[in-house]
């Protein structure tokens, strides 16, 4: 008897009216939990009833709180005839089930009926009270968190990866069962909305119990997908990475403000806060040695294995911590982890240690009934065949991970279309060592590496000290000399130059020129902070559309695997020439989508380029052609000098004109065999556009080759949608270019639904990619007033709905920014822009203003006399920066008021984003999770389809801020429109709409209204004080 | 073309630009015209197409807001939209606006279904767009509806029920429930030339002086969109005047001290028509006692006290000194001594008398 549920109905308000002759509403509620139903008295006539009930008690098995949701009917009482339902609340129960989380949920929830949409709220207060189970065989996985923010949560070190966990839940669709022909549709739809919630339910307990049985106790970048199979049922897939987290015990704050501290004569306490940054510092792994101080590297070392001493340091310093002896074993297994799958899309600082290249599988099924639900075997072996092939894709590049793994399908009829992917790449598991070293006493380590080590706190003490003192200056010196942060080692090929998985050009790393680089980087991830980049950040699209047979089960499955390849590498061609036509070398956040249509197939991929300094510059595309005519020799030349005046907008636009000088630069250096071009590029930048490659070498050109001077591929490449000025577009977390300061609040977040008609087939691609310009175009324009901002997280989900249809569903955040002059001024004027501002995102926050503030948080822990020398540096140190930082900020405010659109109010933010911008992340209540369905027959009352759509929308968005509000948050992170499925019969007046939505409720304070650090005692419960069992 | 086309955010964002066109009742089209003209493309590298779109989808989310417009209180308990405070009230306030020309036309009617089917004549009149016309008179008929049974101020009601922040406007709302409450005549062809204006500003001063909340009134607790009860049965005191000592008492009075200030021509006419002047303006007074009088008090005082003096070419200035010694020279008659009350009636009628006949006295 796990748990002791208690329900209190408080009351009603502006519920709708149900008597007619009255104008009143006799309304009751249902309680119900699991399959024990309990009343509310019948408050007569009012639509404000104040039930202020009693507490309902249900006593509760853990697995059911886990898997099922408390369902809270409103209904008018009728005496004569049934009585009829006004709406549901379904409130999941999990959130309270941690430890770390409120231990109530209270305040006020739409009422939602999936015909009529919300109609009123409902107050009410739930608790429970646990009772502690130690029975081994327990079903529930009680106490796991789930995140899905892909990265470590803010506030949270990682202390362990355990790896990838995934399960499949099955079931029949009630939609399809022979009783959906006489029920009402509400009552189908409710069916329908608890299995699904329940299914969800089910699996997100049995990942539990498979993190429990892995030793982990979280989950991170938890991600569950909804495969409606029709026919032949409901598939919900869950995927996500087991993690041991432990709380980081000073709040986050940036690596930079917090540095110096850590830096202290005192290394015990001074690391205490743990901020990712200081790993890196002190991790003896990390490449700044290549960097920094040549000497000491001893060049053969594989980066990959930990050195001993701090191997031993973390086991003998560890004492009886229950997670140490996994650890140990762990560091000796992690090629037996047999590549890994990671479903982050953020690492700490070290984590990373090379990248390979984006791997990804597909495969085309035929569904079949699903004969036993509780074995799920064929959709088991599906997707294991597919994780298959990415792992020896992995193998083949060298590495012994897949980061940023992510799945899904598209289903057509009886097609099913599976696709994975990930960015190969090399770890390093053991950070906790780094953490582990302040555990032991510095007279343990063995004494080479002690002096190592001491030599290097040292150093890098000194550095951050430059940094602080005036970052302008150390940034000009130049990437020789750059803050040890950056680590070119990430982008260097994890395989040997000989022994390259496929043709590549492989080319001397520019920055360190020990090692060698692709020149070009194709990843899923998010921008490590360690990598450098240069100038800003492209959102990049590339689209494919084609037209298929109307072949039926097997033919039709073949022509879609035939095709597959050929739309791959289509889009990888755009993608390329997209990347070049921006000067840009790499790209981040990369997602595909391939959708399978009654009557096409669709391909599309988004990602985020940049310029990455260790790999070289992309040379100016050249056009080769088979030219017959001097009238097409012309054209040929003026699509060239198209494509170069498109090239230098690009520069102007991304502020990449700095990339050729700094390429002088390093040739200068060290004029070597690849440079072929230093001839040209000592010539000043401005001649660099005119003929340079004409006279280049091959190597360095980039040769297109176009059969036909109309030829749509160059045309795409030369007619995307530019955002306006002032606007940026990525469709990461962050923006390379701007700092976490710059962003400094969110404007909006926004969902736009996109569905139209194609008219013919022939001209499918052209139609197609008007489609999405037109949306871009719609994005732009809609967002104006907002200027000047940056969208982030900007997704795309396409759909091929009917025959002939094509949907687009746009999701993504508009972030204010605080384009201060200083940045202006250093972006344009800078050869080198100030990257060294530039914070990881686990440290979202701002961080010279919070400086001053985090200290003094610091300073009232216990050990105040050994902080006031870390105080001190800091004062010297950052004081004129922040001081500066504060003027700017008064600057840009005063700016930002004369802006058509700023806003001062601040609700309850619903974002993509893993972090809220301006704001602190105190604490993560509970991640959220809900499926709605919302049905109407009365489709033209409503205002057609899109007066449904954007009603239904608006509603998904309050029901899920009224729960994020009853748990204490103010803020939504990671939210994620992972479903959103129309269909629609206009000649009926029907509509329904299902949409899945998840996040992950968290507290966040803002700047300004910074408090003390909340105990965790107020909002936890303590495990202690309940009675446990052991059964 | 697209069947599908929605934006929807987390905040309720709103284009105020596009807000006052949706207003004015202006269709999807013609919005997206006048903002095309505007430039509001140029910027942005848009085409008409996407103009469109976003006209349609503002217009989508203004109509199902416009639900909570109407009563105001309901954004404060309201989950749906997550709206700040300063775009809420902006929202409010300028979804009360009207036009004065279009309430001119409403005045003082019934506000009946009968009457909202036929605005398109007022639109028609007032070339505003017979939408915006609706929107104005349902605005009208529901604060009406609102208040009409509260008791205590009309303004603060008003302002309370509509979350209304501005004053002004509330002052003005509550003037037109005064006028409708009465039904006071605004029709008739010689009142065409009165304003919404001059009616606002009569009716604000037969609130603050006539009404229940009038200072006079010890009553408090009832309406104010009524006229105290008690100050109209008093009105009837006045009728003594009519009595043929106490008119040529009064002539006298006023004559007398006029002679000075007014012209000679001006004197004359004023011994001639003396009498009937006199009588009219006190039975206007013991005849706002009938609600059918009250109706027709703008035209009685405009037919049977301005009238004459404007076709005798008076100026206001004349009219006005003739109307405030009128007024005074009333305290000096023997009947007032005899009964105090009656010069305090006297002066709370007078005082908003001649401030809304001089009102109404248009050159």
């Amino acid at each position: 008897m796990p748990g002791t549920l208690k329900v209190k109905i408080v009351a009603a308000r502006d519920l709708p009216v149900m008597d007619r002759s009255t104008d009143l509403t006799d309304a009751f509620v249902e309680i119900k939990m699991g399959t024990e139903l309990q009343k509310t008295e019948v408050f007569k006539r009012s639509l404000y009833p104040q039930w202020n009930s009693d507490w309902f008690k249900f006593e509760v098995e853990d697995e059911v709180l886990q898997d099922e949701p408390l369902e809270l009917r409103v209904l008018d009482h009728d005496t004569y005839s049934a009585h009829d339902a006004i709406g549901k609340v379904y409130i999941d129960l999990n959130p309270l089930l941690v430890k770390e989380s409120p231990s109530v949920i209270s305040g006020w929830f739409p009422v939602y009926d999936t015909m009529h949409g919300i109609r009123g709220d409902l107050n009410v207060i739930v608790k429970i009270d646990l009772f502690s189970d130690f029975n081994k065989f327990r079903q529930s996985s009680c106490g796991i968190q789930f995140f899905c923010t892909a990265e470590v949560p803010a506030g949270y070190r990682l202390q362990y990866v355990h790896g990838f966990v995934e399960e499949l839940v099955v079931n029949d669709d009630p939609e399809y069962q022979w009783i959906d022909k006489i029920r009402t549709p509400r009552s189908s739809n409710e069916a329908r909305q608890r299995l699904f919630s329940k299914m969800s339910g089910q699996l997100t307990r049995k990942i539990g119990l498979k993190v429990l049985e892995m030793g982990g106790g979280a989950v991170i970048g938890f991600k569950q997908c909804f495969d409606l199979e029709g026919e032949s049922g409901i598939v919900i897939r869950g995927i996500g990475t087991a993690v041991t987290l432990a709380k980081a015990r000073d709040p986050p704050v940036s690596p930079l403000g917090m540095s110096p501290l850590k830096d202290s004569p005192v290394p015990e306490e001074s690391n205490a806060p743990s901020s990712p940054q200081s790993k890196n510092e002190l991790s003896s792994t990390s490449p700044m040695k290549m960097n920094g101080t040549g000497t000491r590297h001893s060049s053969g070392s594989d980066a990959s294995t930990p050195p001993k001493g701090n191997f031993l340091d973390c086991s003998s310093g560890s004492g009886s911590g229950k997670n140490f002896p996994k650890i140990c074993s762990q560091q000796i297994n992690i090629e037996l982890m047999e590549f890994p799958l990671f479903t982050m899309t953020s690492f700490p600082p070290g984590f990373i240690l090379h990248l390979g290249g984006v791997v990804a599988a597909r495969s085309v099924k035929l569904l079949d009934k699903i004969h036993n639900p509780e074995e799920p075997e064929t959709r088991d072996a599906w997707w294991n065949e597919i994780r298959t092939e990415i792992r020896s894709h992995t193998r083949a590049m060298g590495c012994h991970a897949v980061i940023g793994y992510s799945e899904e399908t598209s289903i057509c009829d009886d097609i099913i279309l599976l696709s994975a992917m990930g960015t190969a790449a090399k770890v390093n598991l053991n950070l906790d060592q780094y953490q582990s070293t302040r555990l032991a006493p510095p007279q343990v380590v063995n004494t080479g590496d002690r002096s190592n080590m001491s030599a290097e706190r040292d150093q890098s003490k000194k550095l951050y000290v430059d940094v602080n003192l005036a970052n302008q200056v150390s940034h000009r010196l130049g990437l020789d000399e750059s803050s040890p942060r950056y680590n070119c080692a990430l982008c260097h090929i994890p395989y040997k130059p000989s022994s390259s998985p496929f043709p590549i050009n492989l080319t001397q790393c520019a920055c360190c020129r020990r090692r060698y680089v692709p020149d070009l980087l194709f990843t899923t991830i998010n921008r490590p902070p360690e990598i450098h980049t240069v100038g800003h950040g492209a959102f990049i699209q590339a689209r494919v559309c084609r037209p298929k047979g109307d072949g039926k089960t097997e033919v039709n499955a073949k022509e879609i695997s035939d095709i597959l390849p050929f739309m791959e590498y289509e889009l990888h061609n755009q993608l390329v020439v997209k990347l070049k036509i921006r000067s840009m070398n790499c790209l981040f956040g990369l997602k595909m989508q391939f959708v399978v249509g009654e009557s096409m197939l669709i391909g599309i991929a988004t990602g985020t380029g940049v310029f990455l300094s260790p790999l070289p510059a992309p040379p100016v595309p050249r056009l080769v052609g088979q030219v017959t005519s001097e009238e097409e020799n012309v054209e040929l030349q003026e699509l060239q000098l198209q494509i170069q005046e498109k090239l230098q907008r690009h520069k102007d636009l991304y502020n990449l004109n700095s990339v050729k000088t700094l390429g002088r630069k390093f040739s200068r250096q060290e004029i070597s065999n690849q440079n072929l071009t230093s001839g040209v590029q000592t010539d000043d930048s401005d001649d660099d556009t005119s003929d340079l490659d004409l006279s280049a070498g091959n190597k360095d050109t980039f040769i297109l080759e176009v059969d036909d001077t109309k030829d749509n591929s160059v045309k795409a490449m030369l007619s995307d949608v530019l955002q306006p000025p002032g606007m940026y577009v990525c469709n990461t977390d962050t923006y390379p270019g701007l700092t976490s300061q710059n962003l400094a609040s969110n404007l909006q977040m926004f969902t736009q639904v996109f569905r139209r008609t194609v008219d013919n087939l022939q001209g499918l691609n052209k139609d197609f990619s008007e489609f999405f310009d037109s949306v871009f175009r719609r994005l732009f324009f809609k967002l104006r007033r907002m200027i000047p901002c940056c969208l982030c997280n900007v997704s795309f989900a396409v759909g091929a709905p009917e025959e002939n249809q094509i949907e687009i569903v746009v999701t993504g955040i508009c972030v204010r920014v605080d384009d201060s002059t200083s940045q202006n001024n250093s972006l344009t004027d800078n050869p080198m822009p100030m990257h060294g501002l530039e914070t990881p995102m686990t440290g979202a926050s701002s961080k010279s203003l919070l400086k001053p503030v985090s200290n003094v948080v610091g300073a009232s822990g216990e050990n105040v006399d050994e902080m006031m020398f870390p105080m001190e540096e800091v004062t010297e140190g950052s004081g004129a920066s922040a001081n500066k930082a504060a003027r700017l900020k008064v600057v840009s405010n005063s700016r930002n008021t004369s802006q058509v659109f700023s806003r001062t109010f601040h609700g309850i933010e619903v974002t993509p984003l893993a972090y809220v911008p301006g704001a602190r992340i105190e604490r993560y209540i509970g991640s959220y999770n809900f499926f709605f369905i919302r049905e109407t027959s009365s489709v033209k009352e409503v205002g057609g389809v899109c007066g449904f759509m954007q009603k239904f929308i608006t509603e998904v968005l309050a029901i899920v801020r009224a729960h994020v509000s009853s748990l204490g948050g103010n803020a939504l992170v990671a939210y994620n429109m992972t479903q959103c499925v129309l269909l629609s019969n206009e000649h009926k007046n029907q509509s329904q709409c299902l949409i899945n939505v998840c996040g992950d409720a968290v507290f966040a304070s803002r700047e300004g209204e910074i408090t003390a650090v909340v105990p965790d005692l107020i909002h936890s419960r303590k495990p202690s004080d309940s009675p446990s069992f052991a059964t | 073309m697209s069947y599908v086309d929605v934006f929807v955010g987390n905040f309720i964002v709103i284009d105020f630009e596009l807000y006052d066109l949706w207003l004015k009742g202006l269709s999807v089209d013609e919005c997206a015209v006048a903002l095309q003209n505007r430039g509001v493309l140029q910027s942005t590298g848009a085409r008409f197409d996407e103009l469109i779109s976003d006209t349609k989808d503002s217009f989508r989310l203004y109509a199902s807001l416009e639900q909570l417009l109407k009563w105001p209180t309901k954004f404060g308990e309201q989950l749906v939209y997550q709206i700040d405070p300063e775009t809420q009230k902006i929202l409010i306030d300028k979804y009360y606006q009207f036009d004065a020309h279009v309430i001119r036309e409403i005045l003082g009617k019934k506000l009946s279904t009968r009457l909202r089917n036929n605005l398109d004549e007022v639109s028609e009149k007032t070339k505003v767009h017979l939408r915006s016309c609706c929107r104005q008179f349902d605005n009208v008929k529901r604060v009406f509806r609102q208040v009409e049974e509260r008791p205590g101020s009309l303004e603060k009601n008003i302002m309370s029920c509509f979350c209304l922040t501005s004053d002004t406007l509330a002052k003005k709302y509550a003037a037109i429930v005064f006028m409708a409450n009465h039904r006071f005549e605004t029709c008739k062809k010689r009142l065409g030339h009165l304003t919404f204006e001059d009616f606002l500003y009569c009716a604000e001063h037969m609130i603050t002086n006539w009404s229940y909340s009038a200072a006079e009134c010890d009553n408090h607790e009832d309406m104010d969109v009524d006229l105290d009860r008690a100050f109209l049965q008093d009105l009837r005191d006045l009728k003594i005047l009519t009595e043929k000592q106490h008119v040529d008492e009064h002539k006298l009075f006023v004559l007398n001290i006029l002679k000075t200030s007014l012209k000679k021509k001006r004197h004359e006419s004023l011994e001639e028509n003396y009498k009937t002047t006199s009588k009219a303006i006190i039975s206007i007074a013991y005849g706002l006692n009938h609600s059918k009088e009250v109706r027709n008090f703008f035209s009685d005082v405009i037919e049977e006290v301005i009238e004459p003096f404007m076709l005798s070419h008076w100026t206001v200035e004349e009219m006005k000194t003739f109307l405030s010694v009128y007024k005074d020279s009333g305290h000096r008659l023997s009947v007032f001594r005899s009964a105090p009350n009656l010069s305090v009636v006297w002066d709370r009628y007078m005082n908003t008398f001649i401030k809304c006949c001089l009102k109404m006295y248009h050159m």
